[in-house]
């Protein structure tokens, strides 16, 4: 099983009425464009595709918001088959009966064809709204949409509802819930992710995607959004920092011998450890440390941290990863 | 399905720090010493290195000038006090400079000063209101430099009372005019008119005060069309500045660029900035750090940085910390030894760290003001890098070319150096 996780791409298809903010985010989650920058978004016209490469590739399909996407002249078969999941996205902030009705007809037709897909109710643009209204649009849509299910006949439909936006880091907790459904071996990541944790005097752990940010697996600790945002932003702290210092430099300035994986820690005011490690081209481990000693136990951790990372290779493994890896250690030798 | 259990190890695996440092760097520790020689005739010093640390002139850990029996002491033997430096305005011991926060109405004054100041966020400005009148308000820096903010409202009625009712109280003794524009305002001309009324009663008052405009909310505009704007703008304000020594910026809350601005202007006022410098110099060289640079803790704005380069310097020196050349006969850089393409990247890492104290203040319910970090370290297969405090207004962020036991030679050398220098502040 594994050992297809690349073959295997599933797809991820955003539906939604026009401006309801798919290409939004999109933009924020695969491409790291800052959230207000999306005001400059143009309407889509035609489906984008995008395929990424990570640990595992999936591609995102950005639908434009007016079109029927259950048109005759449509292939659906090309649409719908091998789709991972169906992300729905409506503006919370807007007038969303319409949404709702076009969501369930949809859901409806896909039901019958492709029983197995995942769909995802984003309610979206809760920024701007009071938590009041927030939660009561939230449930309101979300008995809108079972109610209409039902009268359809369907019971108990594959639907899950997240509240999002892209000013914070809901979105990224959104897909990232998305995405870990794809991922064939979720509940041994996790397995590893407890043991690490649990033998290192770790708070919590993340295994995140380092590009996206969205994690694919973390321990089974309750999750604390306090320790996930101080986690989640420090990928991005490593990334800015590192985007500035990485030029090219002669050999001759090297000082030594050094681990080719990115490695990297912050103590904060109260002694708190946030620690990151390189796991491979595409993950890395996050952590959050409360321990008082800490600081003292640094060589425990990084030792720990690698023999997670071996087991971690073995998972995802075969053949891709290992030879990727080895590239990577030899290019420094070359400069 | 098989998945290997690895055992991990609870036991720590041996690695402390002292046991990877070469031997010859741990005892060679630099421990500088760097000393004023004051001469009466010339403003000259020297700096002689001896064996422990001494920190006092790079920063003042002392609450009040007036008070602290040692501030007389030094300002007797501080080489600018009877002769300026060339660069270095006349009351440059004098630490407390007035800096005019001027323009117009909802041009971003207030906003700006919050975001570097006051620990907001961006997002948060749209709270302020209008500025009534002038507000006060004080900015501690290293080296006892404190700017006092005359954060001054911009509508109509106030801007006419400034420059006649109030004219003397508010253009005496100025330092530094920040005049903020608005890049989408409508009435460009009447703005620079406003802007020439401002300048001749600064001239009036205070020749020799420096001057900034920052051409603002540049995040209004798109891409393509931010370079020609702002030039164009920012030709039209030189022409209407009547021989003032100015300095123009870009500038918007949604991005580094206030940074870049800001660091612009605490560069300018730092009092012993040569001094600092040289210091810098001679630990980059000890701990052969490729670049250090120094960031005021609260503000992340950037002091001052040095790069240490083997190539040989040319004779005739010109800053790097910013693209206008400043007249500071200090900086030992030059742009040609900086072989970092990314010249924005000081005002990059003040705003990376300034925002991630504000993701940790929010997630440790602490105030931004007294959140912070005590050690950051990197490594990575190109370089290592860590941010530490040095004083207690500085942090420095070193960055040390690839090599393990080098890097942690270099961070304990820093935190010794810390330490000593805690103690003798202490002491005292
Ligand atoms: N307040 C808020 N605005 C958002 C959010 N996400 C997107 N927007 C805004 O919504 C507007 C429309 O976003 P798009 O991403 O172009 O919408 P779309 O669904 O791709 O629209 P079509 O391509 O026409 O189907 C933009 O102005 C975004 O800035 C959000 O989370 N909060
Ligand atoms: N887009 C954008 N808006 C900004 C920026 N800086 C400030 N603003 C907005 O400008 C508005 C006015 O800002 P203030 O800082 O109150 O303006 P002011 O210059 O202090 O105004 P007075 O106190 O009346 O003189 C606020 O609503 C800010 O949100 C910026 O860089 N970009
Ligand atoms: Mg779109
Ligand atoms: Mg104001």
């Amino acid at each position: 099983m594994s050992a297809n996780l690349r073959q295997n791409k599933p797809r991820l298809l955003l539906m939604g009425q026009r401006r309801s903010g798919k290409s939004s985010i999109t933009s924020v989650v695969f491409h790291k464009m800052p959230p207000r920058e999306t005001l400059f978004l143009e309407s889509t016209t035609r489906i984008q595709k995008d395929s990424m490469h990570s640990f595992m590739d999936f591609q995102v399909w950005d639908f434009p918001g007016q079109l029927n996407y259950f048109d005759p002249t449509f292939d659906a078969e090309e649409i719908f088959s091998g789709i991972g999941a169906l992300v729905w996205v409506i503006d919370a902030q807007d007038d969303y009966t319409d949404s709702v009705t076009r969501l369930t007809a949809s859901v409806a037709n896909l039901q019958d064809i492709y029983p197995n897909i995942n769909i995802e109710v984003f309610v979206h643009k809760i920024d701007g709204l009071s938590d009041e209204y927030k939660s009561d649009a939230f449930q309101d849509i979300r008995q809108r949409i079972e109610d209409e299910l039902n009268d359809h006949g369907y019971k108990n439909p594959p639907v899950s509802y997240h509240q999002t936006s892209i000013y914070d880091y809901s979105i990224f907790e959104a897909f990232s819930k998305v995405i870990q459904k794809l991922v064939p071996p979720l509940g041994t990541l996790e397995n590893l992710l407890n043991i690490l944790v649990n033998n290192s005097g770790m708070e919590k752990a993340y295994l995140f995607d380092t590009m996206s940010k969205i994690y694919v697996a973390s321990d089974t600790r309750p999750i604390d959004m306090e320790v996930y945002e101080m986690c989640s932003d420090y990928i991005d702290v490593i990334l800015d920092i590192s985007e500035l210092y990485s030029y090219p430099r002669s050999e001759s300035t090297r000082l030594g011998p050094q681990m080719v994986e990115t490695e990297s820690s912050v103590t904060i005011h109260d002694g708190t450890m946030i620690y990151l490690k390189e796991m491979n081209k595409y993950l890395c481990l996050v952590s959050v440390i409360k321990h008082p000693d800490a600081k003292d136990k640094k060589g425990l951790l990084d030792y720990n941290a690698h023999i997670f990372q071996d087991a971690l290779n073995e998972v995802f493994a075969r053949g891709w990863e290992k030879q990727e890896n080895s590239e990577a250690a030899k290019e420094p030798a070359e400069h | 399905m098989i998945y290997p259990n690895h055992p991990l190890r609870t036991q720590p695996a041996r690695l402390s720090i002292i046991e990877n440092v070469a031997p010859e760097l741990a005892l060679t520790a630099p421990w500088l010493k760097l000393e004023l020689k004051s001469s009466s005739a010339a403003p000259s010093y020297s700096v002689s290195i001896s064996k422990s640390w001494h920190f006092d002139e790079l920063d003042a850990v002392h609450e009040s000038e007036e008070e602290h029996p040692f501030d007389k002491e030094r300002d007797s033997a501080y080489p600018y006090s009877d002769t300026p430096l060339p660069g270095v305005s006349m009351d440059a011991r004098k630490r407390k400079k007035k800096v005019l926060l001027m323009g117009k109405s909802g041009s971003g004054k207030s906003s700006m000063r919050s975001v570097i100041f006051s620990n907001f966020v961006a997002k948060d400005v749209r709270r302020l209101g209008a500025t009534i009148d002038v507000e006060y308000s004080h900015a501690k820096f290293m080296g006892n430099l404190t700017l006092n903010l005359w954060d001054c409202g911009g509508q109509d009625a106030f801007m006419d009372s400034y420059v006649s009712a109030q004219r003397s109280n508010i253009f005496s003794d100025v330092a530094v005019l920040i005049y903020v524009f608005d890049i989408e305002s409508r009435e460009v001309d009447r703005d620079l008119d406003t802007y020439s009324t401002i300048i001749r009663a600064l001239h009036q008052y205070s020749p020799s005060a420096y001057v900034f405009c920052l051409i603002h909310k540049m995040d209004l505009i798109q891409l393509e069309h931010k370079e020609h704007l702002y030039l164009e703008r920012a030709q039209l304000v030189k022409e209407r500045s009547e021989g003032f020594d100015l300095e123009t910026f870009a500038s918007s809350i949604w991005d580094e660029s206030l940074y870049k601005a800001w660091a612009g202007i605490v560069h300018k006022l730092i009092p012993n900035l040569a001094v600092i410098e040289k210091f810098l110099h001679a630990f980059a060289k000890a701990i052969k750090a490729e670049e250090i640079v120094l960031l005021e803790r609260s503000t992340f704005l950037t002091v001052t940085s040095v790069v240490n380069n083997t190539k040989p310097r040319p004779k005739h020196k010109a800053p790097i910390s910013n693209s206008p050349p400043s007249d500071s006969p200090t900086n030992e850089s030059t742009p040609e030894d900086d072989s970092n393409p990314n010249f924005d990247r000081h005002e990059r890492i003040s705003n990376i760290l300034k925002t991630y104290k504000h993701t940790v203040a929010r997630n440790t319910s602490n105030t931004p003001a007294s959140a912070g970090f005590v050690l950051l370290k990197l490594q990575t297969a190109q370089f290592n890098l860590f941010l530490a405090r040095l004083t207690e207004n500085t942090y420095v962020f070193v960055v040390v070319p690839p090599g393990e036991a080098a890097f942690n030679c270099a961070v304990l050398n820093t935190l010794l150096a810390r330490e000593a220098f805690e103690g003798v502040t202490n002491a005292k």
